[in-house]
């Protein structure tokens, strides 16, 4: 009679950081991430971090005389929580007129509510933890950015790249399967 | 019978003052290895107080060489010529990877370009 054996857990591995950190180990995954580029290739196990997501790319937005409705990012390209449980958002903001704002939002569902979670006044260059996990830029679901309703003139021009990431106040991994 | 890439889409980038300039992304870098020779046109419409350059590398982390310079905008399109073999001098040969940088004057200003670059390869 054939012994089967099923295996109830994944083979543990200890983590070199100490004896009692002990880690599931994080089955290797595609980084079939959406954005332009070539896409692809496995990630071992304890790097997290794979090719960035192409947020947003370079473009600029302008009018004259305002625009009576807000600039939302298309749902196609906006952020998941499905794919990563923290992002490294890299916020380049090259313009941005006076006054007017470029917000990064997020929602449990599509559908809304949207809350703000990040907001630019200016021309920065900077990176932003954006975690589901906790942290000061909490997000919920999905993550886009958008540009609120004006009356004046107006000009942005920007980019938006996000790299998967833990969350590393912590020593809990959570490991996202795709 | 050569190829036709679009190394850039149309794009208009603007940059405040003390905004340096804006670089293609390393994703976006042409690979050009598997050609001897390219011809790059460019159209630039729209240049405000900035420089377009083409640059060539043999390999990322290398030193990117100018095959291209462009600081006025122009109503028609302009060609750039670049070989893999010789003779040639150093801004005439063509790299392994292809990319563009618009360079502002920093401190001095705001500044636009508005651009895009086709690739013929041969």
């Amino acid at each position: 009679m054939a012994n089967i054996v099923k295996e109830l857990l994944p083979t543990v591995t200890i983590s070199s950081k100490g004896p009692d950190q002990i880690v599931k180990p994080i089955p290797t995954f595609q980084s079939g991430w959406q954005g332009m580029g070539s896409g692809g290739g496995s990630v071992p196990a304890y790097h997290t971090v794979s090719r960035s997501i192409r947020v947003q790319p370079w473009m600029t937005f302008e009018t004259s005389g305002g625009c009576s409705e807000d600039i939302v990012q298309p749902a196609r390209a906006w952020l998941s929580g499905e794919q990563a449980a923290t992002y490294h958002c890299k916020v380049e903001i090259s313009y941005l007129s006076s006054g007017w704002t470029l917000e990064l939002e997020s929602s449990p569902t599509p559908e809304g509510p949207w809350v703000e979670v990040v907001a630019f006044t200016a021309q920065t260059d900077t990176v932003v933890v954006l975690s589901s996990e906790g942290g000061s830029n909490k997000f919920s679901g999905y993550i886009r950015w958008r540009l609120p309703a004006t009356t004046s003139d107006w000009g942005a021009c920007f980019q938006i790249k996000a790299t998967p990431g833990i969350n590393v106040s912590g020593i809990t991994m959570t490991p996202k399967i795709v | 019978m050569g190829r036709t890439v679009e190394m850039q889409p149309w794009i208009t980038i603007r940059g405040q003052t003390g905004w340096a300039g804006i670089m293609q992304e390393v994703e976006d870098w042409l690979d050009t290895s598997r050609y001897s020779s390219a011809v790059v046109r460019v159209e630039v419409p729209c240049l405000s107080s900035c420089t377009l350059y083409l640059e060539g590398c043999d390999q990322s982390g290398g030193s990117f060489v100018v095959s291209g310079t462009f600081g006025t905008a122009v109503t028609t399109p302009s060609l750039v010529y670049l070989l893999r073999q010789a003779p040639f001098g150093a801004s005439d040969r063509l790299s392994n990877l292809l990319r563009w940088r618009v360079v502002g004057p920093g401190s001095d200003g705001a500044w636009t370009a508005c651009f895009r670059i086709s690739v013929i390869f041969k």
